[in-house]
């Protein structure tokens, strides 16, 4: 009994412990070392940091507009890229779950544009947006092509959105693809014999079925979207006057550029609070939706 | 159950404590083999190792084949050469370098708020061989104290780079030097159907580096200035030259590309080079990319001028970077940091790759620029007549550049008046100083 107990110790310490020690030092032990920057004032390179206290806390709260702006664009940027790159996602995977004849090779171009980078991409869709789009709107007159984009907060907005959703539906597309195809053929069948139509069939066994999924890629794609940084960094910088900066963007800002490494701590570490209420919040509601056949 | 956790944690510590017993096997092999490099210092002519990290993608070649001749002449250094820059965040990239303990031993400081933020690093340069060749105000920069902490290496100047061949095309004989005379040519350039600015005001150093210099440049005593904005005493809302800026933004929007807060500064070269942007907010630095897109072009730089009177007729022409050595590296290694600046700058070899390979406009006397085009050769020429106007951008306060140019694209877009964005501005600076 007692041996069987040690070997169990053991293995758990086999199994677990290189992933902890891993985790400790390179995630914990950088979010505690933030935790004590965001207390003092510091410029990143100096060789002492001076104890401030909570004084950073209190400097978010008053005062800092482009940090306010940066929130409510990061919320609103949240809200349409979830809702947007999930629909067209969910709808994708319907539609290439069908018996087609090139659906293999669709998903797999619509799942492409996952493996670029995205620093590359946000270059690649500045020149398509600042020079191709202009190109298309001389030849042919269609307004949206004629928009000044990325040089509006509209078409700022709506160009970041443009892109992520590029990017992403691919993956979330094969999660659906995989949770539809797992559907036991027989529920249908059923259904379809019981004379159900299209419609209740999609809004009666198959959504159902995939909340979980659901669960799984609206997880993802928050946590992508509230941390965005480098498709927007190498898009749009921000710009036009800051009204595209994310707030990873402005905690880098200023930690790295304004050389201001405390306030940027103490930003980095309430971001940190509020996005882990949203995504715990998130998976606590879609559980509840979750049924078994 | 209570006693399988204590074992685990038990475990745990031990697994740790092993981990650390292996960390400082390690610094105690680290430190011998320091001792050891030291003792072998001290018996031959010093081996050492020499990390020298600069940020102009375009000269990487360049200053490795300098590196060479330096090896060359000097067999017991070794000169690894890092060039970090670009559109990259280099500083970002070297606070991690010296977070990480492998800062390089020379790396570049753009002006006195750099100087500040790694201040902690720089060693003292007076005494160095070059200071007596360099050109005064050139030294100017990084001299604090009294101590030259930098040495500069090149000097580079902005204003509007202009097609020649459009000006005579739309028939203008006369260089602008004046509001009302830029605003004429501009006319007639849009009248011989070409764009007569690319502005790139997407582009924040743009606006808020180099054009929002000029109003503090062109005031008669410019440190002054800014001493008086620093102590609360002065306000750019009040300020003549910085009301006037609001000219010379309207103007260069009015006749300038449709979308100005969509193109970047490489639009603006792109625009530039293939003929159909006349004039572009830029500096020497853009002359390499403008001959590799068109070997032909035949350019020239022209002041930026804020109202109508004649001290318009300046050019901004200032020290871009100054390198300075670490002085956390081993003190041989310093010596031959210091040797390696000097033999830059102030041998033959250097000099010839300056001038010739990296097409500098050397802050030296003595040395002969060539290798110069059109607007290097115009940077000397407003030098030579004393027609020159500083860079003072080095001493904004970290994060004010960014603050500008939000607030002119802001503008720009009718989002406020000219005077609420001064006004933002002077609030900003008060904040961020």
């Amino acid at each position: 009994m007692n041996n069987r107990r040690l070997r169990d110790i053991r293995e758990d310490i086999f199994f677990i412990g290189p992933g902890f020690i891993i985790f400790t030092l390179i995630v914990l032990f950088s979010f505690v070392l933030g935790i004590y920057y965001s207390f003092t004032e510091w410029n990143g390179v100096n060789k002492e940091a001076l104890w401030v206290g909570i004084d950073n806390y209190l400097q978010v709260f008053k005062g800092d507009e482009q940090a306010g702006v940066s929130a409510v664009f990061t919320l609103k940027f949240t809200l349409a890229s979830v809702i947007l790159a999930n629909l067209l996602a969910f709808f994708l995977a319907l539609a290439l779950t069908l018996p087609l004849k090139n659906a293999k090779l669709m998903r797999t171009i619509i799942f492409l544009p996952n493996v670029i980078g995205g620093i590359i991409l946000g270059f690649v869709w500045r020149f398509i947006f600042t020079n191709s789009f202009v190109s298309i709107g001389e030849l042919t007159g269609i307004g949206f092509f004629e928009l000044p984009w990325l040089g509006t907060p509209i078409t700022g907005f709506w160009g970041s959105v443009i892109v992520f959703v590029w990017q992403r539906t691919g993956y979330l597309m094969m999660i659906y693809v995989a949770a539809i195809v797992s559907i036991d053929d027989t529920l249908l069948e059923a259904a379809y014999i019981d004379g159900a139509s299209q419609l209740h069939m999609l809004t009666k066994i198959i959504i159902p079925l995939t909340v979980q999924a659901i669960t799984v890629c609206v997880f993802l794609a928050l946590s992508w979207t509230t941390k965005m940084f480098d498709v927007i960094f190498a898009l749009t910088k921000g710009g036009p006057f800051g009204s595209t900066e994310t707030f990873a963007m402005n905690i880098y800002y200023e930690a790295f550029q304004y050389n201001n490494y405390g306030l940027g701590s103490a930003k980095a570490i309430l971001f940190f609070i509020v996005v882990g209420f949203i995504s715990t919040a998130q998976v606590l509601i879609t559980k509840k939706w979750e049924v078994e056949a | 159950m209570s006693r399988k956790l204590l074992t685990t944690i038990v475990l745990l510590i031990a697994a740790a404590g092993l981990l650390f017993a292996g960390g400082q096997q390690e610094g105690a092999q680290t430190e011998q083999q320091g001792a050891q490099t030291e003792e072998k210092a001290a018996a031959q002519a010093e081996e050492v190792e020499l990390h020298f990290f600069q940020f102009k993608p375009y000269l990487d070649e360049e200053y490795k084949k300098f590196a060479d001749d330096f090896e060359k002449e000097n067999p017991n250094v070794t000169v690894t050469t890092e060039t970090i820059g670009g559109g990259t965040q280099w500083q970002t990239i070297l606070k991690s370098k010296f977070a990480a303990d492998e800062g390089p031993d020379i790396f570049p400081v753009e002006g006195p708020s750099q100087y500040e933020l790694w201040s902690d690093y720089i060693a003292d340069l007076s005494g160095e061989p070059w200071i007596d060749n360099a050109v005064p105000f050139a030294l100017e920069v990084l001299n604090i104290n009294g101590k030259q902490m930098g040495m500069p290496v090149n000097l580079e100047g902005y204003g509007y780079i202009y097609n020649k061949d459009i000006f005579k095309e739309a028939g203008i004989n006369e260089t602008p030097s004046t509001l009302s005379e830029l605003e004429a040519a501009a006319k007639k350039i849009k009248s011989a159907g070409y764009t007569p600015f690319a502005t790139g005001y997407s582009t924040w150093w743009v606006i808020g580096l180099h054009l929002y210099n000029v109003a503090f440049a062109q005031q008669d005593d410019p440190q002054a200035f800014i001493d008086r904005l620093n102590a609360g005493e002065a306000k750019m809302a009040e300020n003549k030259l910085f009301q006037d800026l609001q000219n010379i933004v309207d103007l260069t929007v009015e006749y300038g590309e449709k979308n100005p807060l969509t193109t970047d500064h490489n639009k603006q070269v792109q625009m530039f080079a293939n003929g159909t942007a006349a004039m572009i907010q830029q500096g020497v630095w853009k002359e390499v990319p403008i001959f590799e897109a068109n070997p032909n072009a035949n350019v020239g730089l022209l002041p930026i001028p804020l109202n109508d009177s004649a001290q318009m007729d300046r050019v901004a022409v200032g020290v871009p970077f100054n390198f300075v050595v670490n002085k956390t590296s081993p003190e041989p290694v310093q010596e031959a940091a210091k040797d390696f600046l000097n033999y830059l700058v102030n041998s033959k070899t250097g000099q010839k790759y300056m001038t010739e390979n990296f097409g500098f406009i050397p802050a030296y006397k003595g040395v002969d620029p060539q290798g110069l085009k059109g607007v290097g050769k115009d940077i000397l020429g407003y030098a030579g007549r004393d027609k020159t106007i500083p860079w003072v951008f080095g001493q904004f306060p970290d994060g004010f550049a960014n603050e500008v140019s939000n607030n002119i694209q802001a503008y720009i877009a009718d989002r406020q008046d000219w005077n609420t964005t001064l006004e933002r501005l002077d609030a900003a600076w008060q904040k961020l100083k």
